[in-house]
């Protein structure tokens, strides 16, 4: 009923408003389009009309090229991205997970049980505090140059956004829908099964979206400091022989990549939280 | 109607101690809450109550004075200072399968559909199940049929309370407590709602305990009105309606004895809050 009244409350000054604020579907869109446009226009100013050198900014020739090299060829091919891209990708989203799965039971049992709270938030804080850059060497030295590495940091950063998520999303659970468990004397377990975790999966989400980049970012520090493969290898090799077009190549996938998994947790989201 | 239940339950007749008929007895309720500041708030004193088997009772009473209070305490979601209350011949100290509770917003569970929703209570709290009604049943009593497979959100406010009495009854409970169900609802949604919330009492039989503002609401529906007084509450007066059933709401309103009551409970209402 109140959703009725809200919405005919709403609906005047929003119909006043429409003539003059003409919308289009396509606008959103024309304004990043026009955006980038902006960006690559001015790029190319700077590099055509001062005397930059190329190992200082390439062209967007130069970076399209790589680009280029690098995507179309065989998927199995050496020297293209997919590779490295692989592995990168399948190691965050190894740890993503881990780390992902983790911090939502220890978010719940921190939620639940006032001691388990006591117990962990201060090294949880702590933990975060720490500058990861400073303890992904020694996460390196304990597992090694491997892929275990990099699956440890993906999880590492996964873990903190999506414990604190998952923590006040449970602790924020409507006092009426535990009234509503306790009065069908519902276990501790059916109430988290039932309520509390659907009512926190918002912020859980939340979390898992703050942490699905993070993820990628561990990886990539983790193979900076020492790795047989990975995408975070092909920006160091091209970097030590000033292969600047190749960064920036590598670069654009990475930022692609990251709004792909964005875009996908988003899906997801919308796919499970439909209320 | 099949949904009538029939209240035998052997073993209560021998542990009954009072030789009352009394559905919910409860004597010297009093309930205080702290306060911040140290100190302590009185919310209900010296409250006596006395309810029948499938009797219908309304309480309404200024705001903040101990209804919902006294609500909880009789459905077990809380416990009070000091007096005693008995269900069915037995003392209450915690949630009962013998009483459901409707409360004030809907609470139904967003993410659950309408019939997920309503036999919630069947899938929670323990083995001991007792006699349950079908879903598809309910929601045909309470003019829901067809909306079992919706979403809250797809349901106006009205249905969405029906809907939430439908749950509260799928126990089959003796009892049945409501805080203000229809206080978030327009006045003309609400008589309908009153109507059918008495077509509901007739054809199952409960005894009910309905909280409410509405001084209308309460005469039209209740057997007997006890009104509160003031923080610290308790009860000031019990008033019997002599209205015949089924009653009509446009047929009450008019009726002298209708108009007689209501007079005499605003000006209880309004003495206590001169005060
Ligand atoms: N959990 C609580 N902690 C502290 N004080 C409380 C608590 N619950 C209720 N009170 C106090 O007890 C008094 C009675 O509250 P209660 O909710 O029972 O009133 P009410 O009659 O239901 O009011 P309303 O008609 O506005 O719903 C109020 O003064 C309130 O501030
Ligand atoms: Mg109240």
């Amino acid at each position: 009923m109140s959703r009725i009244a809200d919405a005919s409350m709403n609906s005047a000054p929003q119909e006043k408003r429409r003539p003059n604020r003409k919308r289009w579907p396509g606008r959103s869109s024309l304004i990043s389009m026009a955006g980038l446009a902006v960006v690559l226009g001015g790029w190319e100013l700077l590099v055509h009309g001062t005397g930059i050198p190329s190992y200082v900014l390439p062209s967007i020739e130069d970076v399209v090229r790589s680009l280029a090299d690098g995507l179309l060829v065989p998927v199995t091919d050496r020297s293209g991205y997919y590779l490295p891209l692989w592995s990168t990708l399948s190691n965050s989203a190894i740890g993503y997970f881990i780390g992902g799965f983790l911090a939502i039971v220890l978010g719940s049992l921190m939620a639940e049980f006032r001691t388990v709270e006591k117990l962990l938030m201060p090294y949880a804080f702590a933990l975060q505090s720490l500058p990861k850059v400073a303890i992904a060497p020694l996460i390196v030295i304990w597992c090694g140059f491997g892929d275990s590495s990099k699956i440890a940091m993906a999880a590492l950063l996964t873990f903190f956004p999506v414990l604190v998520n998952t923590f006040a999303g449970i602790q924020s659970t409507e006092r009426g829908r535990l009234d509503l468990m306790q009065s069908l004397s519902a276990s501790r377990l059916e109430t988290y099964w039932n309520v509390k975790l659907p009512s926190a999966a918002p912020y859980i989400f939340a979390g898992l979206e703050m942490g699905i980049v993070y993820a990628l970012l561990g990886t990539i520090v983790a193979e900076y400091l020492g790795a047989q493969q990975g995408i975070g290898v092909t920006i160091m090799q091209a970097e030590a022989v000033t292969d600047v077009p190749t960064v920036f190549a590598v670069l654009v996938i990475l930022g692609a990549v990251g709004v792909a998994m964005h875009l996908g947790i988003s899906w997801l989201k919308a796919r499970i939280i439909r209320w | 109607m099949t949904f009538v239940s029939a209240h035998s339950t052997p073993a209560v007749d021998t542990a009954v101690e009072h030789t009352t008929q009394a559905m919910i007895a409860v004597r010297q309720l009093r309930r205080t809450y702290p306060t911040a500041d140290g100190g302590e708030v009185t919310a209900l004193v010296d409250t006596d109550l006395h309810v029948s088997d499938g009797e219908f009772i309304a309480i309404v009473g200024p705001s903040g004075c101990g209804k919902s209070t006294l609500l909880r305490l009789l459905a077990g979601l809380d416990l009070p200072d000091s007096g005693r209350i008995e269900l069915n011949g037995h003392m209450v100290s915690g949630p009962s399968r013998d009483v459901g509770v409707v409360f004030q917003n809907a609470t139904l569970l967003p993410w659950l559909t309408i019939a997920s929703n309503v036999s919630l209570p069947l899938r929670v709290g323990g083995k001991q199940r007792g006699p349950a009604l079908g879903t598809e049943e309910l929601l045909d009593m309470a003019g829901l049929g067809g909306f079992g497979a919706k979403y809250p959100n797809e349901l106006s406010g009205g249905m969405q309370q029906r809907a939430a009495i439908c749950r509260a009854l799928i126990r089959q409970p003796k009892v049945l407590l409501m805080d203000e169900p229809f206080g978030a609802l327009d006045a003309l949604t609400r008589e309908r709602m009153n109507a059918e919330l008495q077509r509901i009492w007739l054809a199952t039989g409960k005894t009910i305990v309905l909280i409410t503002h509405s001084i209308s609401e309460a005469v039209f529906l209740a057997d007997r009105v006890l009104v509160m007084s003031p923080r610290p509450g308790r009860v000031i007066a019990d008033l019997t309606v002599p209205l015949d059933r089924p009653r009509d709401f446009a047929d009450a309103v008019g009726h002298p004895a209708f108009i007689e009551l209501s007079h005499q409970v605003r000006k209880l209402l309004n003495e206590g809050e001169g005060k």
